[in-house]
């Protein structure tokens, strides 16, 4: 019963994230829907047994993640709000047609059957940090180590795009 | 736990990551010349693609290993994934050398970042499971991104960039979606499973697992529908990182805004990459259900090869003809995997050469309209061949081989494409690629006219070719000619070269 | 009147569809990116909700590797849009010269 309520208030508000980020014209507010939409989804984590993705996902998505988007926001500026004029007439509408397509495969496969996969048989999944460790560090030992691979990648494409030294490259237009 | 075999598949990213490590320190604290990047970076490639070769050695011919509890695979397809793609990223450098030396300081960086597309490439075509093979990717692609936008020289570069950037995490995002829906669809996110038990955790056991292509022989899905939407979200998602059209959008713009000196090594790595993964994900995980994905593969196929030749036929700038062309060259490669396991040779044998060819010919644009400049239209080859009897020979020889012309690689390609759909049954897609190809005759064969039957103009400057960049070329050129007279070792070769 | 995980991933659905429209119909680089994020978003709920129906944690693992990869993600991708930004003073997509397909 609990559940059922939480699914519905939080189901509204994350729908309702996730357009308003849509919808806005002021970037800042699409920030502030999408960081809706996120809280919503750890609130579904913690229903669904993810209690340290939930966690994670607080910390990371809706905290750090969020905030250097806002950062960036400011940096660059909100004034600037696009103009919603159509100069793609025939392709937008086509590609939401088609979107629209993949949500009704989707939801009319899914209303058969979520998942067809077997039911693994023993205790209920529990999403602590000690079974997610557990897992993290047996089976998914190589993933979590090429990570270190991503975060070189992360660091040194950063430094490559952001390092800006007067006369120190080819012809600094910028 | 990890015995030497587990660490033999990952051998090559070892090496490749440690000449990163020792190459971005090295560059830290003392500032070296260019010529010690390269030195590190070469050693790292050379090492790399040694230790492919042991992986071959010990892998081909279908005596494959699961390592890292079935994260990544050690087989023959892995090993030649490795023997084509770290050869290419050296070529790719040596080509390219030119422009890491202008970018001064971060040089260093755009080494590292080609170093380390060029690992997570290996990575992808070694995936065993559907979230290492995620993770991969997007080592790969991250990397690209900041590539494509290196130069800031122009405006159209970090443009490239952004919209690469944009519609790769997009495509990212759809490919992941179809994971998701094939891990509801089939309970494992594995390929070949987890026979692992860990008895010893706090928590007790973590159970086997059966594995996507075990689960998919042994199960008659009742309801489909899951299983069907999650294959499709993967092919369109592979489908835009291996520029297969509709999903091509990005590319003739990456292409004519990427720095020059890079985009052959853009171009020809997504090729090869992405194509080991659409073919291991769907010969071996889903290769049950071959009935399923073959029409939409062969569909795909066919658009690609259509709308690549018509939009190439309309190009005046030779990197956009190419970007065109590429799309083209996708969809003669993905003719092959509708025919399956059967089909996987020819793949192998077409995007190793095509990624040789693609090098060789960005290399030559590079040269003749500059390092770090995106646009070389048509007209700057006008004459090519009295100015640069070498750039034109180059360029002749990989038009000829994209082409599909007899004694280059290219010919042998297109035959092993198109035995491998017409046994299928797939001959209608034959047809059209047998028509296609003609009309990419055109194309193709407009640049050599161009070069060697053209005056040139007055003011057209002899363009210079440095060492690196000339050997890299006469490697490429060599390759595409040999290989083309003599292809039959690597056919066979390639027979074993299959995922196990 | 039971939750499934099957509403869940319905919702998933939903969520992921929206992100997707909007990366088609915006054209601001920082909101596209965002529609990116909502659609990585989705999935994470996808691959969780499955994980409970079939009594796997492999899903939630799952998540926690796309939480990593969406970070590096925005990392760089912020970085590009930021040196964009510096060139043009602006972070609208049809701004940029003649850079359609």
């Amino acid at each position: 019963m609990v559940e059922t309520v939480l699914f519905f208030i939080f189901g509204i508000a994350a729908i309702f994230g996730a357009i308003s980020m849509v919808w806005a014209r002021n970037p800042v507010y699409s920030a502030l829907g999408l960081m809706l939409t996120m809280f919503s989804i750890a609130v579904f984590y913690v229903s669904n047994a993810g209690h340290f993705v939930a966690a994670v996902q607080v910390i990371v998505y809706a905290g750090a993640v969020m905030t250097l988007f806002l950062f960036v926001i400011m940096l660059i500026g909100v004034d600037k709000s696009e103009s919603r004029k159509d100069d793609l007439r025939f392709q937008r509408p086509a590609a939401v047609g088609l979107l629209g397509l993949l949500i009704a495969g989707v939801l009319i496969a899914g209303s058969a059957a979520w998942t067809t996969g077997t039911r693994q048989p023993g205790a209920d999944v529990n999403g602590t940090i000690e079974n997610v460790g557990d897992m993290l560090f047996r089976r998914w030992l190589l993933p979590f180590e090429i990570t270190a691979l991503l975060l070189i990648v992360a660091a040194a494409g950063a430094i490559a795009l952001a390092y800006f030294k007067p006369g120190d490259e080819e012809g600094d237009a910028a | 736990m990890v015995g030497n075999l587990d660490i033999l598949a990952i051998a090559p990213e070892i090496a490749l990551t440690a000449a990163v490590v020792v190459l971005l320190l090295v560059e830290v604290n003392f500032d070296p010349h260019p010529r010690v990047w390269g030195g590190i970076a070469g050693v790292g490639i050379v090492a790399a693609t040694v230790l492919s070769v042991f992986q071959w050695v010990e892998w081909s011919g279908g005596s494959g290993e699961l390592a890292f509890s079935g994260m990544i695979t050690g087989d023959g397809f892995s090993a030649m994934a490795g023997m084509v793609v770290f050869p290419l990223a050296g070529l790719s450098l040596m080509s390219g050398w030119r422009l890491v030396t202008e970018m001064r300081r971060r040089g260093a960086e755009m080494v590292s970042l080609l170093l380390l597309a060029a690992a997570g490439a290996h990575l992808m075509a070694a995936s065993a499971n559907l979230i290492m093979l995620f993770i991969a990717l997007e080592v790969f692609s991250i990397s690209l991104y900041v590539l494509a936008g290196f130069t800031r020289s122009r405006a159209d570069a970090d443009e490239a960039a952004l919209k690469y950037f944009l519609l790769g995490a997009f495509a990212s995002a759809v490919f992941l979606y179809g994971v998701a829906l094939l891990f509801a669809a089939t309970g494992s996110l594995s390929i070949y499973g987890d026979p692992t038990i860990y008895e010893a955790g706090a928590r007790g056991i973590i159970r086997a697992d059966a594995g996507i292509a075990a689960f998919l022989d042994s199960t008659i899905i009742l309801e489909p529908g899951l299983l069907l939407a999650g294959i499709a979200l993967l092919i369109v998602g592979l489908g835009f990182k291996v520029t297969a059209a509709p999903f091509h959008v990005w590319s003739p713009d990456v292409y004519q805004g990427a720095p020059g000196g890079i985009t052959g090594f853009l171009a020809a790595s997504a090729k090869v990459a992405g194509f080991a993964a659409l073919a291991r994900v769907l010969t071996v995980a889903l290769g049950a259900n071959i009935a399923d994905w073959a029409p939409a593969v062969a569909v795909i196929a066919a658009v690609s090869i259509v709308l690549g030749t018509l939009l190439a036929l309309a190009q005046t700038d030779i990197k956009l003809m190419l970007a065109y062309s590429s799309v083209a060259h996708a969809g003669f490669i993905l003719t092959s995997l509708v025919a399956g396991p059967a089909g996987v040779a020819g793949m192998w044998f077409y995007v190793a050469t095509y990624a040789v060819s693609v090098v060789a010919a960005f290399g030559v644009a590079a040269i003749v309209s500059g390092h770090t400049m995106g646009r070389s239209p048509l007209s700057s080859y006008e004459g090519l061949a009295r100015r640069s009897p070498f750039l034109a020979a180059v360029l002749g020889i990989t038009m000829l081989s994209m082409a599909g012309i007899p004694l280059t690689t290219g010919f042998v390609g297109k035959l092993a494409v198109f035995t491998a759909a017409a046994d299928a049954g797939y001959l209608w897609l034959v047809i059209l690629a047998l028509v296609a190809s003609v009309a990419g005759l055109y194309f193709y064969l407009r640049v050599i006219v161009l070069m060697y039957f053209r005056p040139t103009s007055d003011d057209a400057i002899t363009p210079r070719v440095d060492w690196s960049s000339g050997i890299a070329l006469g490697i490429a050129t060599l390759a595409t000619v040999l290989i083309g007279v003599v292809p039959w070792w690597l056919l066979n070769l390639l027979n074993d070269a299959l995922p196990f | 009147m039971t939750v499934t995980p099957g509403w869940y991933m319905a919702l998933a659905a939903v969520l992921f569809t929206i992100g997707a429209s909007g990366i088609l119909l915006r054209r601001n680089a920082l909101v596209m990116f965002m529609s990116v994020e909502l659609m990585l978003n989705a999935v994470n709920l996808t691959f969780v909700a499955a994980g409970r129906n079939l009594n796997v944690l492999d899903g939630q693992v799952s998540v926690f590797f796309v939480m990593v990869v969406a970070a590096a993600e925005v990392v760089v991708g912020l970085a590009i849009i930021v040196a964009v930004f510096r060139r043009r003073q602006t972070a609208s997509v049809d701004e940029l010269s003649e850079m359609r397909g």
